[in-house]
């Protein structure tokens, strides 16, 4: 009896630890917990990842397993959050096949994404930035006749984007990304800084949930610096540097501008 | 013992039971169906949540209650609910804010039309348009519903006349929007300059009842609401100079202001041999464009113009050959109100328009003063189930004075020939209440009802004009727009036609848009009949005018840079002329357009156009009869009218430019050659005293351009 008892206090106290790690779980775990087989538990990090092993053993093979995952998933639920997934890994398929030097197929997967949220109903802010991300990597492609066409397009996707959720860090970041890579005489350079600096001042998102978008914000730190360097304002550039890779310490892109900054 | 071992179950069930004490719940859209990956989370504990699964399912931890429940998706209005004990599943509705785009299209103040406009221009697109030589109104003139045969801005679409379309710039109708217009291929001939321009929507047919006076088409244009950067830009060219100024006021007002001197020395100088009958033409006007933001809500537009235009050519009419003279001041002021709320938009709009003109040719001498007053409130609201309505009152005052000398006998120009004197104090108020509706009945297909109708003033009939119009567009690729509707407008005095007289007309087109990745297609079929009396040249009155039209328009692109353009227009109209139906002048079996365009941001930009159509049908003359108490010849004209015809037209051009890009600022050189293989276009024959012989005008011949801007932004 005496074990029984010490046996149901040890439980006790180890049920209520229990609660208690529960309690402070962020929504990764829960979700982890609760939806441990879903294919979308964190699927941005799985696709970066898939990207990241990519470049590295210059094989797609992860990007495409993803992509045929994801296309697979999306016959069977007909989510428009896969459908913008889809779109995520093809911008970071064309990413890849760009830099294999593999252009033409880099255009493909980018009309692809596009494609993809072109056709799609009821768009979201964070669908209306996600195409003007694309839209905007496709203006490499289209250097010519369609460029300044493209850059009003990705510009008033991404309007619509920051008017849907003044809150969403990623449409001001594609809207000042566009602005900053469009040339002067088709009318950019001019809005990129207010822009950016809106999209570091605000949450990468408003509630954490690993199956939605959190991009951005990273980008437009290094977009910041990057701007900085180039207007050789270097008070502003070491600022937002130091901002940005104390947010983000692993960041490749923040990280490899230190060597702009020494000694300015 | 037994005792001590129900207490122990008991003991280890509650702690079983505790350790499970999670609300499970589900969270479905307001059309019931799961919504995944929303957020769940207590309000006292923001860092501890979950997400819903593809059935919207969700499970989560309860950590104290009362808690209060958050519910939260992209695109939904977050729900809150306060949980006081767990229960059953838990049943979350979201409500959709896909309206909310809609609401903030109002906030953007985007017309509630726009869906049935048959194309959006911004500046870029007018910049970039290989005929508009940076003109607005001109960047028009590649669409197939463009039937302009006289080479001028002035928009004459579907083969209406063009006092039968109206330009509407910030929501008020400028009358008459074009300068100098016989002087084609000089630059700016519209009255706006495209700095200061954000959008142009083009209605080609079926003017959207938001604005009155129209019985054709409409061209809406809207000034910039957000300046990107102080700027600066000089422009010098062979018949212009001019400077333009933006700078920003504050963080969202600004100020942009310009002024420009046309003169034809240099251009006369260079194209003496082709422009033999242009004696000289000067302009200088002046713009200034104000916006004003006194709060995220509340903004202020104010627009002033100012021009003061001359020009003189050697002009012939039957007999006639001299000197025609004109001159004109013009200015005017549109004030812009406007004030967003939650769901409405409310503005203000006004106009002041005064000019005066003088103008002889021969015995025929005007002096014509006219204003314009014009006020509309009008108030749109998204309501309910994605219907969005407006409604507004509009005033539009006109006011036409003439002191002429006209001649008694059309063919008898001479100044000596014998002339009436003409006095004319012609007003018209129109005052005018519109209800439009728009409704997106399905994401794919939207359903737009309007109706408008005159509180009639003086000897106006009561007259009420109505449209239906469906868009259904089932991707970004395909659109259809099915529209149709009766329309009034008054004509705008001259000395043919000094009265404001009551036009009207009934319509539907059919129009269907494809866009593909490199290739888009459009083409439209229409039909109008058009009501009203006008007197023509010749003295013949004419009157319902029937039409028929069919257009195809392609834009394929070769590459990266190399982009064809290829319309053609087919337009039969006829009209009445007594009690006979004869065809009209633009009758049209073909209007071809066709634009090649290499565009290389390294290299240059270049464009080669060929416009072809039909010669205009005109009444031949087929004797004449001397007239001895004016000693002039009387041209008999064929009782089968409009039965001979002009060569074909047939007009080359080329355009080039060049950007070169220093900094901050940029120098561009651009340079065209209109008709270049100077082609004798027929526009209208001079004949000797007895109309034995003639002579052949022609539209322009090969003429050059050349010039520059330099632009600095700061």
């Amino acid at each position: 009896m005496k074990n029984l008892i010490v046996f149901a206090l040890l439980l006790g106290a180890c049920q209520n630890t229990g609660t208690d790690v529960l309690a402070a779980q962020s929504y990764t775990q829960q979700v982890t917990v609760f939806q441990a087989d879903n294919l979308m538990n964190g699927i941005q990090q799985k696709i970066y990842n898939a990207f990241v092993q990519g470049m590295m053993t210059q094989k797609d093979e992860q990007l495409a397993q993803l992509k045929t995952d994801l296309t697979t998933l999306y016959k069977q639920k007909n989510q428009n959050l896969i459908q913008y997934w889809r779109a995520y890994l093809a911008y970071y398929h064309a990413i890849y096949a760009l830099k294999l030097g593999k252009k033409d197929l880099a255009e493909q997967y980018t009309d692809e994404g596009i494609d993809l949220l072109d056709e799609m109903k009821g768009k979201n802010s964070e669908d209306y930035a996600m195409l003007a991300l694309l839209q905007s990597f496709s203006i490499q492609f289209k250097m010519g006749i369609k460029a300044p066409f493209i850059s009003s397009t990705v510009k008033s996707n991404a309007e619509k984007a920051m008017q849907l959720d003044k809150e969403n860090p990623r449409g001001y970041f594609v809207y000042a990304s566009s602005d900053f890579y469009t040339p002067e005489q088709y009318g950019g350079g001019k809005e990129a800084e207010q822009y950016l600096l809106k999209a570091v001042a605000l949450p990468a998102q408003k509630v954490q949930n690993a199956l939605l978008p959190s991009w951005g914000k990273e980008e437009a730190y290094e977009m910041l610096v990057k701007l900085y360097i180039k207007k050789e304002k270097w008070t502003e550039a070491k600022k937002y540097f130091q901002e940005g890779i104390a947010a983000y310490p692993n960041s490749y892109g923040i990280n490899q501008l230190a060597s702009k900054l020494v000694g300015k | 013992m037994k005792n001590k071992s129900f207490i122990l179950i008991f003991f280890l069930l509650s702690h079983l039971a505790f350790a499970q004490k999670n609300l499970v719940g589900k969270v479905i859209d307001d059309a019931k169906q799961p919504i995944f990956a929303a957020n769940v989370y207590w309000k006292n504990a923001v860092q501890t949540g979950t997400t819903t699964d593809f059935d919207g399912v969700f499970q989560l931890a309860v950590r104290q209650l009362p808690d209060t429940l958050l519910v939260s998706f992209i695109g939904y209005e977050s729900q809150q609910i306060v949980i006081s004990k767990v229960s059953d599943t838990l049943k979350i509705t979201l409500v959709s804010t896909a309206g909310l785009l809609q609401e903030v299209s109002v906030v953007a103040q985007d017309p509630i039309s726009q869906d049935f406009s048959v194309t959006k221009l911004d500046k870029i697109q007018i910049y970039t348009n290989p005929l508009a030589a940076g003109d607005a109104l001109k960047a028009i003139t590649l669409l197939p519903a463009s039937t302009n045969t006289e080479e001028t801005a002035n928009p004459v679409l579907r083969g209406s006349s063009a006092d039968r379309s109206r330009v509407v710039l910030n929501g008020v109708p400028i009358y008459n929007p074009v300068r100098n217009s016989q002087l084609n291929g000089l630059g700016n001939f519209s009255l706006f300059n495209t700095e200061i321009i954000h959008k142009m929507y083009v209605y080609a047919s079926n003017p959207p009842l938001t604005y009155g006076n129209s019985s054709a088409g409409l061209i809406e244009i809207e000034t910039i609401k957000k300046l990107p950067t102080n700027q600066l830009q000089i422009a010098l060219g062979l018949a212009n100079a001019g400077a333009f100024w933006s700078k920003k006021l504050g963080k969202k007002n600004f100020v942009q202001v310009y002024g420009n001197r046309q003169f034809s020395e240099a251009f006369i100088g260079l194209n003496k041999k082709n422009v033999p009958r242009l004696n000289n033409f000067t302009t200088t006007d002046f713009g200034c464009n104000t916006f004003i933001q006194f709060n995220e809500n509340t903004t202020w537009n104010s627009f002033v113009y100012l021009i003061d235009e001359g020009f003189s050519y050697k002009n012939h009419s039957y007999t006639y050959e001299g000197n025609n003279l004109a001159n004109k001041q013009r200015g005017f002021w549109i004030n812009n109100f406007s004030k967003k709320y939650a769901h409405s938009l409310l503005t203000f709009n006004t106009l002041a328009d005064k000019s005066r003109q003088d103008y002889s040719f021969g015995n025929l001498q005007s002096a014509v003063h006219q204003q314009q007053f014009f006020a509309a409130l009008n108030y749109k609201y998204v309501g309910f189930k994605n219907i969005t309505w407006q409604t507004g009152l509009q005033y539009d005052y006109s006011n036409y004075e003439a002191n002429s000398k006209v001649p008694i006998y059309f063919y008898a120009l001479s100044p000596t020939a014998p002339t009436f004197k003409a006095k004319n104090l012609e007003e018209n108020h129109l005052l005018e209440w519109y209800f439009y509706t728009s409704w997106d009945i399905r994401p794919e297909l939207n359903l737009s009802v309007a109706s408008r109708l005159n509180i009639p003033t003086g000897t106006q009939n009561f007259h009420n004009s109505k449209q239906i119009a469906f868009r259904y567009q089932p991707s970004n690729k395909h659109r259809w727009l099915l529209s149709g509707g009766n329309y009034y407008n008054y004509s705008t005095p001259n000395y043919l036609n000094p009265k404001f007289v009551q036009l009207d007309s009934w319509q539907f087109a059919l129009d269907y848009d494809f866009k593909g990745k490199n290739l888009d297609f459009s083409s439209a079929i229409f039909h109008k009949q058009e009501g009203g009396e006008q007197t023509l040249l010749n003295g013949l009155v004419s009157k319902n005018v029937n039409t028929w039209g069919f257009e195809v328009a392609l834009q394929k692109e070769f590459g990266k840079y190399v982009v064809l353009n290829v319309a053609n227009t087919f337009l039969s109209q006829r009209q009445q002329i007594g009690e006979k139906e004869y065809r009209t002048a633009d009758d049209m079996a073909y209007f071809v357009k066709a634009v090649a365009t290499f565009r290389h941001p390294k290299i240059a930009s270049l464009s080669v156009s060929y416009m072809t159509r039909e010669g205009r049908y005109y009444t031949p003359v087929v004797s004449a009869m001397y007239q001895p108490a004016i000693d002039t010849y009387q041209p008999i004209l064929s009782q089968e009218i409009n039965t001979a015809q002009y060569n074909a037209y047939h007009n080359v051009s080329l355009t080039v430019n060049r950007l070169f890009k220093v900094n901050k600022s940029a120098l561009i050189f651009f340079a065209s050659v209109n008709n270049l293989l100077n082609t004798q276009n027929e526009r209208q024959f001079f004949f000797d005293k007895e109309y034995k012989n003639w002579t052949v005008d022609t539209y322009q011949l090969q003429t050059f351009y050349m010039g520059a801007v330099w632009q600095w932004n700061y």
